[in-house]
């Protein structure tokens, strides 16, 4: 075993050590070279593994539940009236990074704002989930879900629409 | 005739001319063993357990293991086997051996014990005790002399794998 | 019943107590192997995972049995026999429970005992090594010459550590060695007695790690160390014929835990579980219990020592058999000689 001494250096001993030190660096060095006392401590740590919670989840049965301020899909917020909080100002689309909001705006109907967006539309492949627009909406319109699964089977089903965005 | 004795007897001849005749070493080491195999059933046939269970422990566990560990790490090819020997040095070869073997057996055969049907074997034939009884009163000096045999070997494997010749002193 | 009727009864169950023990084994592997490492394991088939071993054994036999072009197709196909047999035939002096009535419940009661195991226990390496070599294939052969040289230099210190109970106990014969250990205690604990305490403890020790070289189990799996072997001597197998290599190892396992079991952890008996003197069926089927028990105990540490130590390089596992457990045995002997001259005087 002359490698394993080498990258396994025994302890050694103080110069001058009383007889309990020189006893226990005696015991430590045996220890080592033993290897049984390390052994033991290895298969208890295993043993730990085996009894603890894992950390795996039993995917589909069980949903992770996403963290406080997870930045999943988007979604549009709607007043206590039903309309969307959005008033197309265009902040979000400015504020975004990867460039994927695209709003097309139309003079309001109602008398508190002046525009609507007609329009509203994320490509979800394209977008980095930043929260810049979150961040950057004057009228805490957009907003991030926890939700981080949504299938599709089209590239076109990916880029969401404001009926989509409002009843995310 | 002993169905048992006979089938083993066959059984082990045969295996025994086929280890000798095959080209391939590693199919001579599979010969062999079987052989031992129907050694050690002759043994057991004949109440010597201890000697039948020894004989694979040792034989084929042990020797015969080291045999092929050695043929395998040699691992010879068909080209490095060497040529055969001719027909007539063959012949000859076999002769000389079944004669050497009638020799042997001979004395054997002309006692009037064989012919006699074996007699049962005593309480307790072949078991360790009696084996180890037998080894350590009766037979204790042969039993020394072959340990010193044995130490005498493993004294001339450990000089020849010697890296460096006896005598020289670094 | 007819002694043969109990004799082919018996071969029967030990067989499918052999066999069956697979399937558990590996779903134990995997089970253990995965919450050691902090994950589920396979849990998908039937209820717990339970039927992934059948979805495995599917698998194997739907795959196509392919013998390498150049191999040796005679010792190619028989070396996973030569595996899967020897350790069969060495679970035939291992008594696996009390009596029934009169029928010893051990297959064969041999006057050589234990001798017995050992010595079919030693064919199994043939298996190995012709398989490696029939695979013509330099990794395989590699992976043979390194299991056929651990096998012999491991059989010395287990061979050592058997006789040490057999000294203990004074017999060679498994269920007189179990009788002992009921009327003296574990020979694990020196069957009863302060000073042969530290050897029996030693001895048990030294058998359980022999029994992990002697069945290739990490951390001595150098014959198949994928890292640097692809896969050791059984590269080349594929479907079943790997099936049997698989089974023949996990088979070698029971039977030499089984042994391990005999000679230094009582057998069949548990103080307070079993009676000895209680022939009936209850008794015999609890004998079986705590049997099956203690082997699966032993199995259970096969396997969570497999995923926690790394393993050696050759030459360490070369030194540690030889210069290492062989000292060690062979004093364990000795002292065991001469502690049992002093008790006896």
């Amino acid at each position: 075993m002359e490698s394993m001494e080498s990258t396994y250096r025994s302890p050694e001993t103080p110069r001058g050590a009383g007889v309990g030190l020189r006893l226990r660096s005696w015991l430590a060095r045996l220890s080592i070279r033993v290897y049984l006392p390390s052994i033991a401590a290895g298969l208890a740590k295993t043993m730990e593994w085996m009894v603890r919670p894992k950390a795996t989840l039993e995917y589909p049965e069980v949903q992770r539940v996403s963290r406080k301020g997870y930045r999943g899909e988007h979604r549009l917020k709607k007043d206590d009236q039903g309309r969307p909080n959005c008033v197309a100002c265009f902040m979000c689309a400015t504020a975004c990074p990867a460039e994927c909001i695209e709003i097309v705006a139309m003079p309001a109907p109602w008398p508190d704002r002046d525009k609507v967006p007609v329009s509203f539309r994320i490509d979800m492949l394209k977008c980095i989930y930043c929260g810049m627009c979150e961040e950057a909406c004057p009228c805490d319109a957009i907003e991030l879900t926890p939700t981080y699964t949504r299938v599709a089977t089209s590239r076109d089903e990916k880029v969401y629409d404001l009926v989509k965005l409002l009843s995310n | 005739m002993d169905p048992v004795a006979t089938i083993t007897a066959a059984v082990g001849t045969a295996a025994a001319l086929m280890m000798v005749t095959r080209r391939n070493p590693v199919y001579s080491a599979v010969w062999l063993l079987i052989t031992f195999l129907s050694v050690a059933v002759a043994f057991l046939h004949l109440s010597a357990t201890f000697l039948a269970a020894i004989h694979v422990l040792v034989y084929t566990g042990a020797i015969l293991v080291l045999f092929v560990f050695v043929i395998m790490l040699l691992n010879l090819q068909e080209d490095e086997l060497g040529d055969e020997h001719p027909l007539p040095v063959r012949a000859l070869t076999a002769i000389g051996a079944t004669a050497l073997f009638g020799l042997l057996v001979a004395p054997i055969l002309a006692t009037p014990e064989f012919a006699a049907p074996l007699p049962p074997a005593p309480e307790g034939f072949g078991s360790v005790e009696s084996v180890g009884m037998m080894l350590f009163t009766k037979f204790a000096l042969p039993f020394e002399l072959v340990s010193v045999l044995i130490i005498v070997a493993m004294f001339g494997s450990l000089i020849l794998a010697r890296k460096r010749p006896l005598g020289s002193d670094t | 019943m007819t002694p043969w009727l109990w004799l082919a009864a018996k071969i029967g169950f030990a067989f499918a107590y052999l066999v069956g023990a697979v399937p558990v084994l590996i779903m134990m592997e995997r089970r253990i192997s995965a919450f050691i490492q902090g994950r589920q394991g396979p849990n998908r088939v039937g209820p717990m995972g339970s039927l992934q071993p059948l979805a495995d054994i599917i698998k194997f036999l739907t795959k196509e049995f392919v013998v390498p072009l150049r191999a040796d197709r005679w010792l190619f196909v028989l070396s996973p026999l030569l595996v899967f047999v020897p350790p069969m035939l060495g679970f035939a002096v291992v008594p696996f429970g009390n009596q029934y009535g009169d029928e010893l419940l051990q297959i064969a009661n041999l006057d050589i005992g234990v001798l017995f195991s050992m010595s079919v226990l030693s064919l199994g390496v043939y298996g190995i090594t012709l398989g490696g070599w029939a695979s013509n294939n330099k990794y395989s052969l590699l992976g043979s010459l390194r299991a056929s040289a651990q096998l012999i230099s491991y059989e010395l210190s287990l061979g050592l550590t058997i006789l040490l109970a057999v000294m203990i106990a004074g017999t060679v014969d498994p269920v007189r060695i179990v009788q002992w250990q009921i009327e003296h205690g574990w020979n694990l604990f020196g069957g009863g007695s302060l000073w042969r305490l530290p050897l029996g403890l030693m001895g048990g020790l030294l058998m359980f790690i022999c029994a992990l070289a002697e069945n290739n189990r990490l951390p001595f799996d150098l014959a198949e160390c994928e890292a640097e072997l692809v896969g050791g001597y059984h590269t080349e197998y594929s479907s079943m014929s790997f099936a049997m290599f698989f089974m023949g190892e996990y088979i070698a396992m029971v039977v030499m835990s089984g042994l391990i079991t005999t000679l230094y952890l009582g057998g069949w008996h548990f103080p307070g579980i079993t009676d000895p003197t209680d022939h009936s069926w209850v008794g015999a089927l609890l004998s079986i219990g705590v049997f099956t028990a203690k082997v699966y105990v032993l199995l259970f540490t096969y396997v969570w020592v497999r995923w926690t130590l790394p393993r050696f390089k050759y030459n360490q596992l070369m030194d540690l058999g030889w210069k290492v457990f062989l000292p060690i045995a062979l004093f364990n002997l000795a002292a065991m000689a001469i502690v049992g001259v002093i008790l006896e005087g």
